[in-house]
Protein backbone atom coordinates (compact mmCIF):
# COMPACT_ATOMS: atom_id res chain seq x y z
CA UNK A 1 0.00 0.00 0.00
CA UNK A 2 1.54 3.35 -0.58
CA UNK A 3 1.37 6.02 1.72
CA UNK A 4 1.76 9.49 1.21
CA UNK A 5 2.55 12.17 0.87
CA UNK A 6 1.48 13.56 3.95
CA UNK A 7 0.15 17.39 4.60
CA UNK A 8 1.77 19.22 7.34
CA UNK A 9 -0.41 20.44 9.91
CA UNK A 10 0.13 23.43 8.78
CA UNK A 11 -1.27 22.71 5.51
CA UNK A 12 -4.08 21.07 7.24
CA UNK A 13 -4.85 23.80 9.10
CA UNK A 14 -4.31 26.54 6.26
CA UNK A 15 -5.79 25.09 3.21
CA UNK A 16 -4.68 28.71 0.99
CA UNK A 17 -5.02 26.61 -2.44
CA UNK A 18 -8.43 25.07 -1.60
CA UNK A 19 -9.97 28.41 -2.40
CA UNK A 20 -7.98 30.54 -4.73
CA UNK A 21 -10.79 32.94 -5.24
CA UNK A 22 -11.48 33.97 -1.91
CA UNK A 23 -10.51 37.72 -0.98
CA UNK A 24 -8.83 38.93 2.39
CA UNK A 25 -11.51 40.22 5.43
CA UNK A 26 -11.90 44.35 5.72
CA UNK A 27 -12.74 44.97 9.26
CA UNK A 28 -13.60 48.94 9.84
CA UNK A 29 -14.85 50.60 13.11
CA UNK A 30 -17.30 53.56 13.45
CA UNK A 31 -15.52 57.16 13.50
CA UNK A 32 -16.11 58.63 16.70
CA UNK A 33 -17.77 61.73 17.63
CA UNK A 34 -16.74 63.75 20.53
CA UNK A 35 -20.16 65.18 21.81
CA UNK A 36 -21.01 64.38 25.22
CA UNK A 37 -19.18 62.41 28.26
CA UNK A 38 -19.93 61.37 31.41
CA UNK A 39 -18.99 62.90 34.33
CA UNK A 40 -15.69 61.89 35.96
CA UNK A 41 -16.72 59.91 38.60
CA UNK A 42 -19.17 57.81 36.42
CA UNK A 43 -16.83 57.22 34.00
CA UNK A 44 -14.70 55.87 36.40
CA UNK A 45 -17.14 53.23 37.48
CA UNK A 46 -18.30 52.81 33.75
CA UNK A 47 -15.05 51.90 32.12
CA UNK A 48 -15.59 54.70 29.19
CA UNK A 49 -15.69 58.51 29.55
CA UNK A 50 -18.08 58.17 26.32
CA UNK A 51 -21.82 57.35 26.42
CA UNK A 52 -21.36 56.00 22.82
CA UNK A 53 -19.05 53.22 23.91
CA UNK A 54 -20.74 52.11 27.07
CA UNK A 55 -23.25 49.64 26.97
CA UNK A 56 -22.94 48.62 23.33
CA UNK A 57 -22.54 44.86 24.23
CA UNK A 58 -24.74 43.45 26.37
CA UNK A 59 -22.74 40.96 29.56
CA UNK A 60 -23.96 37.64 29.67
CA UNK A 61 -25.42 37.05 32.61
CA UNK B 1 -5.44 59.77 60.68
CA UNK B 2 -8.56 60.64 58.48
CA UNK B 3 -8.38 57.55 55.97
CA UNK B 4 -11.61 58.34 55.00
CA UNK B 5 -11.00 61.77 53.35
CA UNK B 6 -7.41 60.41 52.07
CA UNK B 7 -9.83 57.98 49.87
CA UNK B 8 -11.97 60.67 49.43
CA UNK B 9 -9.01 62.71 47.78
CA UNK B 10 -7.51 59.63 45.83
CA UNK B 11 -10.54 59.03 44.09
CA UNK B 12 -10.76 62.47 43.36
CA UNK B 13 -7.29 62.18 41.44
CA UNK B 14 -8.05 58.67 39.84
CA UNK B 15 -11.89 60.04 38.44
CA UNK B 16 -9.78 62.75 36.81
CA UNK B 17 -6.93 60.88 35.62
CA UNK B 18 -9.35 58.35 34.21
CA UNK B 19 -10.65 61.52 32.23
CA UNK B 20 -7.65 62.62 30.64
CA UNK B 21 -6.90 59.25 29.74
CA UNK B 22 -9.63 58.50 27.99
CA UNK B 23 -9.21 62.07 26.25
CA UNK B 24 -5.41 61.24 25.42
CA UNK B 25 -6.80 57.85 23.47
CA UNK B 26 -9.45 60.06 21.81
CA UNK B 27 -6.90 62.70 20.33
CA UNK B 28 -4.80 59.97 19.29
CA UNK B 29 -6.81 59.23 16.62
CA UNK B 30 -8.46 63.04 16.45
CA UNK B 31 -5.85 65.23 17.00
CA UNK B 32 -7.66 68.09 15.86
CA UNK B 33 -10.96 68.41 17.41
CA UNK B 34 -10.54 71.37 19.11
CA UNK B 35 -13.14 70.35 22.22
CA UNK B 36 -10.97 67.41 23.04
CA UNK B 37 -8.29 69.06 23.31
CA UNK B 38 -9.81 71.95 25.53
CA UNK B 39 -11.34 69.47 27.67
CA UNK B 40 -8.19 67.32 27.74
CA UNK B 41 -5.98 71.01 29.42
CA UNK B 42 -9.32 71.24 31.58
CA UNK B 43 -8.42 67.47 33.01
CA UNK B 44 -4.66 67.92 33.04
CA UNK B 45 -5.33 71.46 35.35
CA UNK B 46 -7.71 69.76 37.36
CA UNK B 47 -5.57 66.32 37.79
CA UNK B 48 -2.57 68.81 38.51
CA UNK B 49 -4.56 70.32 41.26
CA UNK B 50 -5.67 67.18 43.09
CA UNK B 51 -2.46 65.79 42.99
CA UNK B 52 -0.97 68.74 44.84
CA UNK B 53 -4.17 69.02 47.17
CA UNK B 54 -3.51 65.27 48.02
CA UNK B 55 0.49 65.27 48.48
CA UNK B 56 0.29 68.33 50.36
CA UNK B 57 -2.07 65.94 52.95
CA UNK B 58 -0.68 62.85 52.53
CA UNK B 59 2.25 62.43 51.25
CA UNK B 60 3.79 61.85 47.73
CA UNK B 61 1.22 59.48 45.01
CA UNK B 62 4.76 58.04 43.22
CA UNK B 63 7.97 57.50 44.09
CA UNK B 64 11.50 56.96 42.11
CA UNK B 65 11.63 60.78 41.46
CA UNK B 66 8.19 60.80 39.50
CA UNK B 67 6.51 62.02 42.48
CA UNK B 68 8.88 65.25 42.91
CA UNK B 69 10.78 66.36 45.12
CA UNK B 70 10.25 65.35 48.98
CA UNK B 71 10.89 67.46 52.55
CA UNK B 72 13.42 66.99 55.16
CA UNK B 73 12.38 63.76 55.92
CA UNK B 74 12.07 61.21 53.27
CA UNK B 75 7.80 61.27 53.18
CA UNK B 76 7.55 58.13 51.15
CA UNK B 77 7.01 55.71 54.18
CA UNK B 78 5.28 58.35 56.20
CA UNK B 79 1.85 57.19 55.48
CA UNK B 80 0.14 53.95 54.52
CA UNK B 81 0.94 54.31 50.21
CA UNK B 82 -2.11 54.52 48.00
CA UNK B 83 -2.55 51.36 47.26
CA UNK B 84 -3.41 49.80 51.04
CA UNK B 85 -6.34 52.54 51.76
Amino acid sequence: MKKGPYKTKKQMCMPDDDCPDMKLAHSYVLWQHYDNAFRPQEALMKGTLFPELYGVYTLPK
Amino acid sequence: MNCEQQMRMLIEVQEMQFVALELNLYLDTHPCDKDAINDFNCAVEMLTKYKQAYEKEYGPLLNFGIGGYTDEAWQWVNSPWPWQL
